[in-house]
């Protein structure tokens, strides 16, 4: 084989450069976001909406006008800002219709079926929306009503009904109710979880499924939370659910080192191993229960914490520790 | 194996490598797109919105509290010199709605019909020749206009309704806009209007924190818009670049406190009892933040549009006319 000279190592050198910076030159334009192309690729979905949408019927409703349905790459279309929080908890498709309980120019209703990926999915969408002081309803797997419009969450389905007008209970309830007759029940035991917070002192209807980021802490996802009241305090209480006790140790720990990088201190001895923090005059606490990771977040007091840390505690040993 | 390479040989060598990567730059130089991808033909030539400020009326801010929206606006309006101060007999005045969902006005998720009507009859009282009303609405036109009653309203009142197609959108460039760059804007139907003024709900978002009056703008664009949701707050700055409105009203009678922009029930409104003229858009929302239990701070998109000079964050410092709407 022919030897390189100096000159031609110098030259594939040169070479090799201005390839690099012709790379980092083409790397930093696709950095740059370029709203057009996105648009471009999407430029034919408003054509491609699904025509003769199937809907349920609803007894007693009139259709008062076509069904419609959206997809992941459409929701905004529908909901606007809002699609956001659907995405990201997992969305497969939104179907809509609106009825009137007679033809003409009366109240109508637009019931929207969110159907999500899966069973959390559904009931992260329908938590993280829930009306403060709304009247429940024994109807699906939880639902609510307010004064013109209802909501409801069964297996992977959230279910709005909106009224344009108040006074529409009935029509409403009816419609839910056949609604949450044709949609398939969630899979049994698959929403236990929420039982290990215990039913005393909670606030009612401040249950909720955060999928991710809880607390502001990337790693605490899928964590039900739920306000707690009593004479000496408030604070939230929380359980997440992991594949293992180490699983749940790890993020006990983690969640301890966010706080702590935080700024938050120790306070008083621990409990069985759980150490208490105070943060920003609030207080915090999470330990591992089995595989399901647990704790106080923002109580207003470091008796409280560690009370509730003792109440949680006893629920969960009660309950068994995993769902 | 092979012996040095003469001259013959390397020249030879040369010339082919050479002449395959000429042939490669002529392909590239041919396929080179300097502008990107566009949504519009090459040829739409570019729409500039002109001024629409009445530059003697300066920067205004009036706040009236009640609950009767008509009487709220005339009020404020007077405040701020009556709107005759701003529209003259013979002008043409389009007024920017928020038309974007079909859903019932009492779900105050879009303009209230009641003040569409009050400021229509308050043009023609100035004297204006014409007066359009107009947004892209994200759900079916026809049906947001019917179900919002804002057509019926406009109708009534003598407007002129205009609903989005796609021969009214021109391509629009923001200067130094990163964003909105020969972007489809509905943009024709401001053809020869001479004043335009926003009417936005107070609502929450949840993507930008809260939808107000520089957000009113977003209703102008078309194309799949939504991909703007990922730098949201920069595209509102742009949006109060794109387009210098003559004033705006923030119908905070009932504001959407929670779950916006669309809402749902009536649990998420409020009675906050305020409506707020301005024709500083940002010290409007930045008023408004207030509402919605928000700060300025919350809003990034509110200190940027001041840094960009679109107006002053600190709404207090143009003093304020405050007062309780009279009929």
């Amino acid at each position: 084989m022919n030897a390189t000279s100096p000159a031609e190592r110098r030259t594939g050198y040169v070479i090799l450069l201005l390839l690099a910076i012709i790379l980092a030159g083409v790397l930093h334009v696709q950095r740059l976001f370029n709203p057009a192309v996105t648009a471009a690729a999407h430029a034919g979905l408003a054509a491609a909406q699904r025509p003769d949408v199937p809907f349920p019927e609803l007894p007693g409703a009139q259709p008062a006008g076509a069904a419609e349905s959206f997809d992941a790459d459409t929701l905004a279309d529908k909901i606007d800002g809002r699609a956001e929080l659907y995405l990201e908890a997992g969305f497969e498709e939104l179907r809509c219709r609106r009825f009137q309980a007679d033809a003409g120019n009366g109240p109508w209703f637009e019931v929207y079926l969110y159907a999500m990926k899966q069973t959390d999915a559904a009931y992260a969408v329908f938590t993280g929306q829930r009306r403060e002081g709304a009247e429940p309803l024994d109807l699906g797997e939880e639902s609510y009503i307010t004064e013109n419009a209802l909501f409801l969450v069964q297996g992977a389905m959230y279910v709005e009904l909106v009224g344009s007008a108040a006074g529409q209970r009935d029509e409403l309830i009816a419609a839910a109710r056949a609604l949450v007759g044709a949609a398939p029940a969630g899979a049994a035991g698959v929403r236990k979880e929420r039982d290990l917070l215990p039913a005393e002192s909670q606030v009612p209807g401040t249950l909720e499924l955060l999928p991710q980021d809880a607390f502001g802490f990337d790693q605490l996802e899928q964590v039900y939370a739920a306000r707690y009241r009593t004479p000496e305090g408030e604070g939230v209480l929380f359980v997440a659910a992991r594949a293992s006790a180490g699983a749940a140790q790890e993020l006990a720990r983690a969640y301890e080192s966010f706080l702590e990088s935080n700024g938050a201190l120790v306070r008083g001895e621990p409990l069985e191993g759980a150490r208490v923090f105070e943060l920003f005059g609030r207080f915090e606490v999470i330990w591992a229960e089995g595989p399901v990771a647990a704790g106080v977040h923002d109580a207003t007091s470091e008796a409280w914490a560690r009370e509730m840390t003792g109440q949680l505690r006893r629920h969960l040993r009660a309950a068994g520790g995993a769902p | 194996m092979s012996g040095p390479l003469d001259r013959r040989a390397f020249l030879a060598r040369l010339g082919r490598s050479g002449g395959v990567a000429a042939v490669l730059a002529a392909i590239g130089y041919s396929r080179r797109d300097l502008l990107g991808p566009e949504l519009l033909s090459d040829h739409e030539p570019e729409f500039a919105f002109p001024d629409y400020r009445v530059q003697e009326a300066g920067a205004r801010l009036s706040i009236v509290t009640g609950d009767d929206r008509a009487a709220c606006a005339r009020t404020a309006l007077a405040q701020l010199g009556g709107l005759g101060a701003f529209v003259k007999p013979g002008d043409q005045v389009l007024l920017k709605v928020n038309a974007a969902f079909a859903l019932p006005p009492l779900l105050c998720a879009t303009t209230h019909p009641e003040l569409l009507t009050e400021v229509i009859r308050l043009c023609r009282d100035a004297g204006a020749k014409r007066v359009v009303v107009t947004d892209n609405s994200i759900n079916d036109p026809a049906s947001c206009f019917r179900l919002t009653g804002i057509e019926r309203a406009a109708v009534e009142g003598g407007a002129e309704v205009v609903l989005p197609a796609g021969q009214l959108f021109r391509p629009v460039t923001v200067p130094g806009g990163a964003l909105i760059r020969r972007w489809p804007v509905l943009a024709r139907p401001f053809d020869g209007i001479t004043k335009v003024i926003g009417l936005s709900p107070v609502k929450s978002h949840h993507r930008s924190g809260a939808s107000l009056s520089l957000k009113n703008w977003y209703g102008l664009l078309g194309g799949r818009r939504n991909v703007f949701h990922q730098d949201i707050h920069s595209v509102i700055v742009e949006l109060g670049r794109m387009i210098r409105p003559t004033l705006v009203l923030l119908d905070g009678v009932q504001a959407m406190i929670s779950n916006g922009p669309t809402g749902g029930s009536l649990s998420d409104l409020r009675a906050t009892r305020t409506m707020i003229a301005s024709t500083d858009l940002v010290a409007a929302d930045a008023c408004a933040a207030g509402l919605l239990g928000l700060s300025p701070a919350h809003l990034p998109h509110l200190a940027r549009a001041s840094a960009a000079g679109l107006g002053t964050v600190d709404f207090e410092s143009l003093a304020p006319v405050r007062g309780e709407a009279s009929s």
